[in-house]
């Protein structure tokens, strides 16, 4: 009997997310320091291989993998929890391309790449990224240039993807490449020969990501990723959990630009009182508040219709991806702005986050492209 | 708006909503009706709008969170406000005794006499009695605790002198929440009392007010020498700041309570847009089809879906655990601004045309947004401006130092 889909009162956040809230933001407090992460950022690496470790302990890394596959298989709501402690830390880790390649895989893959992929995923003990990206595609991920040629029994791919997130560290590359029935995802081991990965010199220095070239690379049909031609199908089952995952990383670091102004404005002495007396800053602080607001909400409701009612879940996503976008870069420049000329210097943290806001702004769809989706779907129906 | 989002009782009460609205949608009364409760500005309005709150309260889908013994139907919290969002599906009019259901209402509900709560709690639902509010003075309105009208005890009496403004259905109210100085040597939140106030009382005269759209709808208050009785006092004397903020934080939207449903937006004005943007042009084209008021409308659709999930979400404990006040003390800002931009898109949309007056007879949509955007300068002014309201959550939510 069908049931009409519905998005529950409690959003589906209960004790458990509560938990998993408490204990990310310990860890990541003490572990994860502006400081560290100061440290990490000037390295090629850009992570702490530590604390990457004491993620997979965590079970973070296995937080969307099936429990057939060593997983703890948690909602879309609790991965919203930990993205948003992760935002509000900065977290450098490589965790947003291997949730994307992990995605993928528990969508689409058969079950001999599942197993063979999946386990080690959540142990830690391999990093994921997906290539979408190609130089004229701009967010359009149904663009897809590079070719699957085959040739016996043998599949070459040859093609270069950019701006393929956390690409640098990862082992396992999923990229899309075009057969005669249209762009397929393979899997391609990173280590493969005629494989490059080329690191990209982002805004955000805390952030990796790398162009991907691959020429005449060797694979089997066992490497392709669901159906042949089903790639653009299959990403946009995924995409709503990336956007999200990514609102839900933005409110945090918003949040707690937020957090770092308003207590600027507070000790921040001029004209014999603090700022924050001055309405010239007290009521920026206090509209960034309601976007902050505003953009959460839809970051969990677009979590719950995820997991509770599939057909509102694109809209909703998309709403969270480009609202959280705006917010985030309006903290950026409402936080540098605030704090004045101490603001505008690289001493100041709050020159880190506002890089992160611009990166986060314009990867998997900036607030423009994700509007002209909405007004399809609003206007056209 | 969306039947998914409900439990199971609240489907039931959103079926029921559903279908009387559309089975008893008024039809056209033959003369203009006002956009809200602050337009009403003739007896025939006013008389024709009483009808209509009597015929949903006779349904039971008014006061429906209120207590049975007092005319409501005990529901869980958020069940009126699945009977508003219908009412803004269907687009029906709205319910006129706005000030009675969610400004009076409340606050008697919390803290009057069971003998009050029996006398006028019932008479709201039914729109038997019409509240008025007398909050604001000519010379106290954001700074509303500086008020000077006056109620002087003598015996069993008050006196009451003194002007109030900006005030709402006074030519047809037959009570006002009235705050009044009870004493004039207290500090100047410490005097003041709050009244449920008898309008018909001698030496009460009202004087009607021209907004900018050229419509009436609100008044000055003058009253000289009124003598009512001292059981119109609501709690203490000296009590009356404390009962004025909890009354705002109800007309807000920030308190739990009200009897239409609250403040945040009920949706579907999107979709008047929508409808809108494929009935005007811009170059040529439906300006549905223009790339810059699509993206507008998007933006909105954005905003209209963020305020339907933080009302929902301000339900949430665990999902506002860090800042449980922030959603409540945000609401009236948020919807008031939102309201305030749609108007003028929907203006934008209209291209050349948002040039005809409201009523025009060649207007789009009859002018909806021309006459939409000017009053919707009464809700970013009315009840606390929009510069107030950033105060307060500079100060009360963030902890920002105070600004004077």
């Amino acid at each position: 009997m069908q049931t009409t889909a519905r998005i529950p009162d409690d959003f589906g956040y209960g004790e458990e997310q509560a938990l998993l809230r408490r204990e990310a933001r310990k860890l990541l407090e003490s572990s994860c320091k502006t400081e560290d992460v100061r440290r990490w950022m000037e390295t090629p690496a850009g992570f702490d291989e530590g604390l990457w470790a004491r993620a997979a302990e965590a079970g973070w890394l296995g937080l969307v993998v099936p429990a057939a596959y060593g997983g703890s298989e948690m909602s879309m709501t609790s991965l919203a929890v930990l993205m948003e402690e992760m935002g509000r830390v900065l977290s450098p880790l490589p965790f947003v391309g291997t949730l994307f390649a992990t995605l993928v895989l528990r969508e689409a893959a058969g079950e001999a790449e599942k197993a063979r992929w999946l386990p080690r995923i959540a142990e830690g003990k391999v990093r994921g990224a997906v290539g979408l990206e190609e130089r004229r595609g701009g967010y359009h991920f149904g663009h897809v240039e590079a070719t699957a040629r085959r040739e016996g029994e043998r599949i070459l791919l040859s093609g270069e993807k950019e701006l393929v997130v956390d690409a640098p560290s990862a082992e396992l590359l999923l990229v899309t490449a075009t057969e005669p029935e249209g762009p397929s995802l393979f899997a391609l081991p990173a280590a493969s020969p005629g494989v490059t990965v080329s690191p990209d010199k982002l805004v955000d220095a805390t952030r990796r990501s790398g162009a991907v070239r691959f020429e005449n690379v060797a694979v089997s049909d066992a490497d392709r990723i669901g159906e042949k031609g089903a790639a653009v199908s299959i990403l946009g089952r995924v995409m709503p959990r990336i956007w999200t995952a990514l609102a839900a990383e933005m409110v945090g670091g918003a949040d707690r630009l937020l957090g770092m102004t308003t207590e600027y404005a507070k000790i921040r002495q001029q004209f014999g009182r603090p700022i924050g007396a001055f309405q010239a800053v007290k009521f920026p602080l206090v509209d960034l508040l309601a976007k902050i607001e505003l953009s959460r909400s839809l970051v969990y409701r677009a979590a719950a219709a995820i997991d509770h009612a599939p057909a509102q879940a694109e809209k909703l996503a998309r709403m969270a991806k480009a609202h959280a976008s705006d917010t985030y870069a309006f903290a950026a420049a409402k936080s540098v702005q605030l704090h004045g000329g101490i603001g505008f210097t690289w001493e100041c943290d709050v020159q880190l986050y506002f890089k992160r806001a611009q990166w986060s702004r314009a990867a998997f769809g900036d607030a423009a492209h994700h509007r002209k989706r909405i007004a399809e779907m609003v206007i056209d129906g | 708006m969306d039947p998914t989002r409900d439990t199971e009782g609240k489907r039931d009460l959103r079926e029921r909503a559903r279908a009387f609205f559309r089975d008893n949608r008024p039809s056209d009364p033959g003369f203009k009706l006002p956009q809200t409760f602050l337009e009403v500005e003739s007896e025939e309005q006013f008389l024709w709008l009483e009808a209509w709150q009597k015929q949903v309260y006779g349904a039971g889908l008014l006061g429906v969170e209120w207590p049975v013994a007092y005319g409501g139907k005990g529901l869980p919290a958020g069940s009126q406000r699945v009977v508003a969002e219908e009412m803004g599906r269907a687009g029906v009019p709205f319910i006129v005794n706005r000030i009675g259901l969610d400004w009076a209402g409340p606050t008697i509900l919390a803290v009057g006499t069971e003998e009050q709560k029996q006398r006028y709690l019932r008479n709201i639902l039914s729109c038997d009695e019409v509240w008025c509010q007398g909050f604001s003075e000519p010379g106290a309105g954001s700074d509303l605790a500086s008020l000077r009208t006056s109620a002087v005890r003598k015996g069993d009496h008050y006196i009451v002198n003194g002007h109030k403004v900006w005030t709402t259905q006074a030519l047809w109210a037959d009570f006002m929440i009235l705050l009044a100085r009870t004493d004039s040597n207290a500090p100047k939140h410490a005097g003041i009392s709050y009244f449920l106030f008898p309008m018909k009382s001698k030496g009460v005269s009202v004087r009607p007010l021209v907004k900018m759209t050229g419509e009436g709808g609100f008044n000055q208050v003058l009253f000289e020498d009124v003598e009512v009785p001292a059981s119109c006092l609501l709690a203490g004397e000296g009590d009356g700041w404390r009962l004025a903020v909890m009354t705002l934080a109800f007309e807000r939207g920030a308190s739990e309570g009200s009897a239409t449903g609250g403040a945040l937006a009920s949706g579907g004005e999107v979709a008047r847009l929508v409808a809108l943007a494929k009935e005007v042009s811009r170059d040529g084209r439906p300006s549905s089809e223009d790339p810059v008021m699509r993206d507008r409308i998007a933006e909105l659709a954005i905003e209209e879906e963020a305020l339907l999930a933080s009302a929902l979400r301000a339900r949430v404990p665990g999902l506002v655990e860090e800042r449980p006040l922030a959603l409540p003390f945000l609401s009236k800002l948020v919807a008031t601004e939102f309201g305030q931009k749609l108007a003028a898109v929907g203006q934008e949309l209209e291209g050349p045309l948002a040039q005809y007056a409201f009523g025009a007879e060649r207007a789009a949509d009859g002018g909806h947004f021309q006459r939409a955007y000017m009053n919707s300068f009464g809700f970013t002014i009315g009840g606390g401006t929009s510069e107030i309201q950033r105060n307060l959550v500079g100060e009360r939510i963030l902890g920002l130092p105070k600004s004077t």
